[in-house]
């Protein structure tokens, strides 16, 4: 321990931080299940995401547990290390034999059926880097070129990579994270807006390269244009939620996910949560995310300096873009874009760095100034 | 910690509150407000209905004996066909159901834009094959076999003409009766009462409303609504008859094929009911079998002798000298002669200056009044008929008779109007073309329009509608229509006329007529035999013409067989044997149960 940190009052983890995960984690597991026995009947064998979800719950949990117990500043010196293996890993799902493509697009890699998506591990590298890069004393924040360029040179480097996969989502809710962690480390507001106008230029060059973005987002216009195309993933998602009416259809009794929806157990799984428990089940999803999004900015605010600061805040707003660009896409309020929901979908790798980042919020939350 | 830090901090706490408050807004709106709406559009994304086939209606004789119904069949059909295993699936049916690859891919392709519904690949498959099936299961996902009504006309061949058969619906027939409700898979009438009654048949379609996934593979069933059975068809036909009749004429025409006549083999009988017009018997030779229409068809087409032709209605001969008492009762009615007239008869005769004409070998007659005419059958006296009434009196009294067009059978289709051999006809007709009209050649004339002559004969000149069906009910046993006999036309003759002319026909069963084989029979029957010259180097077509019992007509008699030879040698023989069979099998019926 160094001399600064002795000082720190120790305390008790967060608990509402905890209490929301687990319970989040809980209704993922039993979600993924209802969401996914149908189809996985059929391939003989309904269990298969179940288990698979315990399996990277339970290795997600005990990377929780080692991080909450790991105190978090002793991660900067694996900052640099960390990121350049995660930026290894994400060129090597492009190289074959490592890479996996599923769908046209090589985000995995993996050797059998184990896969995992490297983009999901460069997320928190990232935030880890972003964080501690911009906690330095030295640094100057105000001064662009010295503060907030470096950080977003690298951003954008594995922005572009991850693009490249394609997953546009992904590689919006890294950019959208560190653009967070930028701003609340105190990025003039005249170079924020700089930036936005530099990014308006490169959002409309990747609506017009790929063809199937500009429909994606025009179909989010109105989806019944085209409903066996572009519109077919948000219409039959409307139609898992809105008939969940209040109460929802009941658990395990929902009709959408027999191969209607698409990704009924990752992408969509929010859908199936509208059709089956209903408001009632889709309000408390939304206010067990709220309070872990407010632990998570309680912990920025009382971490004992920048760094944790920093960290917590990346941290909670990767986990708060994704869900909410998540439900944004499947109650139909955005484009379609391939992202899951933290803690609930179905998501290997995903769940596992979601759990180990909000292990290192809860060792956050034990310091305080 | 910085101020500015903590107040950003501050900044996003209040921006991710307004974004969760917009989706719980969103969400309330979606799920409480549109509820209904989602709950209504979600329903019909994923709720279909599949037919049920009805069963098509049956078709009993007049004592309710049945000449079309149903048996169950399998119906093999694909449902949830999984693309990745839908090559072996394919192969292995094509082999077991021994169709080719490609019509099963066809049928695939032309189905499954409604992939909720079973796809159907062949339908009524013998057990032996679905047992094939069933031991292949593993290797076949998704076929399934579904007992479906086959239509069945348990008498074979009997009245195949009369009942027609079904097959698939055609491209053209879909087209115009699919805003009718019929699917492109449906079996429908194709010909005789099946067509014609198709809509009384058909009986309604089922539905059982299924819950489907996205690929149209069957979750559950909801509700079923039955299938309501296609309507009864009564008709007048007696099938003791008919069957008497075609094994009559079969009998006759082997017997003549064995005797080295190597043209006939093709012929017709109709059995009228003279006081209603009901069809008791309406027989084309040869005949097919309507079970197996489809799978004999090349046989049928190629036969020579025509047989998906229905002679009695299609076929037109010249009709000889059974035409005669159009020639006699038309100068009875014209005040040419008397009863009591005679001509004399010395087997040849001049008329016109220079056409001389002959009886039958030579022979002389004598002299004969009409009576004496008919039962002879003397060319002679009714060349002098035809020579003093002239072709457009003959022609007149011979469309009375609803010659040269149609006697109305509407029941089923097809039937043709004739010709009569005269001068509104033919442009070339002479004036000493009347000679040959009077005996009934050059005249264009089917065998149901020479029984309609018969019952006309038989009744004194009423021209009944000829009609097959006389009741149709429904399934419960409801009537939905009766048809009434329906007249036609009534001839007002002279009725001291009529007797003339049956005394004439009668006279031709007794000893010394052309048809006194006829005289042995149980009941006495009156008729009128004729030969009609068929063409060069062809033998002469054999006809008959008559009704029984001659005191009180109950059945009105046609017999056609084309190039049998005389009236005598063919048509005589057959009208003896139905009349012996009929009667005689009643008398000994009423016999027995005395």
């Amino acid at each position: 321990m160094t001399g600064k940190n002795r000082n720190l009052r120790k305390k008790e983890a967060d608990f509402i931080l905890l209490f929301c995960t687990m319970t989040l984690l809980a209704i993922g597991v039993v979600m993924v299940f209802s969401a996914s026995y149908y189809v996985m009947q059929d391939r003989s064998d309904p269990y298969f995401h179940l288990r698979r979800q315990v399996m990277w719950a339970a290795l997600g949990l005990v990377g929780m547990l080692f991080f909450s117990n790991y105190s978090y500043w002793k991660l900067k010196r694996w900052t640099n290390l960390f990121l350049l293996v995660s930026f290894l890993l994400l060129v090597a799902v492009f190289i074959p034999g490592i890479g996996v493509e599923i769908y046209g697009a090589k985000r995995w890699i993996g050797i059998g059926s184990l896969t995992a998506q490297p983009s999901d591990m460069a997320k928190l590298a990232l935030v880890m880097f972003a964080a501690a890069y911009l906690s330095q004393k030295k640094i100057r924040i105000e001064n662009f070129f010295q503060g907030p360029l470096p950080v977003l040179a690298v951003m954008g480097i594995f922005f572009l990579v991850i693009l490249k996969q394609p997953d546009l989502g992904t590689a919006v809710v890294l950019a959208g994270t560190i653009m967070i962690v930028v701003f609340v480390a105190g990025m003039k507001i005249q170079h924020v807006f700089g930036v936005a106008l530099c990014a308006v230029p490169l959002m409309v060059y990747l609506m017009l390269s790929e063809p199937y973005r500009l429909r994606r987002l025009l179909s989010f216009r109105d989806p019944w244009a085209d409903p066996l195309d572009t519109g077919y993933q948000i219409i039959q998602s409307l139609y898992a939620i809105g008939p969940g009416g209040l109460f929802g259809v009941g658990l395990g009794h929902g009709r959408q996910k027999m191969y209607y929806l698409p990704e009924p157990h990752s992408d969509f799984i929010f859908a199936v949560i509208g059709e089956e428990l209903g408001f009632i089940g889709t309000s408390s999803v939304l206010i067990l995310f709220f309070l872990l999004f407010w632990r998570g900015f309680k912990i920025a605010l009382s971490a004992p300096d920048a760094y944790g600061s920093l960290l917590a805040t990346g941290i909670t707003g990767m986990i708060g873009l994704q869900t909410l660009m998540n439900i944004g896409v499947v109650t139909g309020s955005i484009p379609v874009t391939g992202i899951n929901l933290p803690l609930i979908s179905s998501g290997g790798s995903s769940l596992f760095f979601t759990l180990c980042s909000i292990g290192i919020l809860l060792n956050i939350s034990k310091y305080t100034r | 910690m910085s101020k500015s830090l903590q107040r950003r901090l501050r900044v996003f706490t209040v921006v991710v509150i307004m974004i969760i408050l917009l989706l719980t807004a969103r969400l309330a709106w979606l799920q409480i407000y549109q509820y209904d709406y989602y709950v209504a559009k979600a329903e019909s994304n994923r709720l279909r209905d599949i037919p049920i086939l009805a069963t098509r209606g049956e078709i009993k004789d007049r004592n309710g004996q049945v000449l079309a119904t149903n048996r169950p069949g399998y119906t093999v059909s694909l449902l949830g066909l999984d693309r990745q295993k839908a090559a072996d699936v394919i192969r292995y049916l094509s082999e077991i159901l021994e169709i080719e690859e490609q019509e099963i891919r066809d049928k695939i392709a032309k189905q499954q834009f409604k992939s909720y519904a079973p796809i159907q690949i062949a339908t009524d498959v013998s057990p032996e094959i679905v047992a094939q099936l069933e031991e292949r299961r593993l290797e076949l996902p998704g076929v399934i076999y579904e007992t479906q009504p086959v239509r069945e006309y348990p008498q074979q061949s009997v009245a195949a003409h009369i009942l027609g058969y079904v097959g698939v619906i055609r491209e053209n027939q879909y087209q115009e009766l699919k805003h009718e409700g019929y699917r492109f898979t449906d079996i429908i009438g194709q010909s005789g009462l099946e067509a014609t009654f198709e809509k009384y048949l058909r009986g309604q379609d089922g539905t059982l409303r299924v819950e489907t996934n996205r690929f149209g593979n069957r979750v559950r069933e909801l509700e079923r609504t039955n299938p309501i059975p296609g309507n009864t068809l009564h008709l007048t036909l007696d099938l003791r008859l008919q069957v008497i009749a075609e094994n009559a004429l079969d009998q006759v025409i082997a017997a003549l094929k064995e005797e080295g006549n190597e043209q006939v083999g093709k012929g017709a009988v109709v059995a009228l009911d003279p006081n209603t017009g009901g069809i008791l018997a309406m027989v084309s030779y040869p005949a097919f079998n309507p079970n197996t229409f489809y799978q004999d068809y090349n046989e049928i087409r190629d036969n020579p002798d025509k047989p998906e032709i229905n002679k009695a209605i299609q076929g037109t001969y010249p009709v000889g000298s059974t035409f005669k008492l159009v020639g006699a009762l038309a100068a009875l009615e014209e005040g040419i002669i008397t009863e009591k007239s005679r001509v004399v008869c010395g087997g040849v005769k001049t008329f016109f200056g220079s056409d001389r004409r002959r009886c039958y070998n030579y022979t002389a007659h004598g002299a004969l009044n009409v009576v004496g005419a008919l039962q002879k059958s003397c060319n002679i006296f009714f060349y002098e008929m035809g020579y003093h009434l002239g072709g457009e009196r003959l022609s007149k009294y011979a469309k009375d008779f609803g010659f040269g067009s149609l006697v109305g059978l509407t029941d089923i289709r097809g039937e043709v109007p004739g010709l009569i051999n005269g001068p509104e006809t033919r442009s070339d007709f002479m004036p000493g073309d009347v000679l040959s009209a009077a005996i009934g050649q050059g005249h264009a004339i089917t065998p149901l329009q020479l029984a309609n002559y018969g019952a006309m004969l038989a009744n004194g000149g009423i021209h009944y509608r000829p009609h097959l069906v006389k009741k149709i009910t429904s399934y419960t046993g409801e009537v939905i229509l009766e048809q009434e006999p329906e007249i036609l036309k009534k001839l007002d003759y002279e009725q001291k006329h009529w007797e003339i002319a049956r005394k004439g026909m009668e006279a031709v069963t007794e000893l010394g007529g052309t048809g006194s084989s006829l005289r042995t029979l149980p009941v006495k029957v009156a008729g009128k035999t004729g030969s009609a010259e068929a063409g060069a180097n062809k033998i002469s077509h054999s006809l008959f013409v008559g009704y029984a019992p001659a005191e009180a007509p109950e059945i009105a008699l046609a017999i056609v067989v084309e190039n049998g030879g005389l009236g005598g040698d063919a048509a005589v023989p057959v009208a003896k044997m139905i009349f012996e069979a009929y009667y005689g099998e009643e008398a000994a019926e009423s016999n027995a149960e005395m």
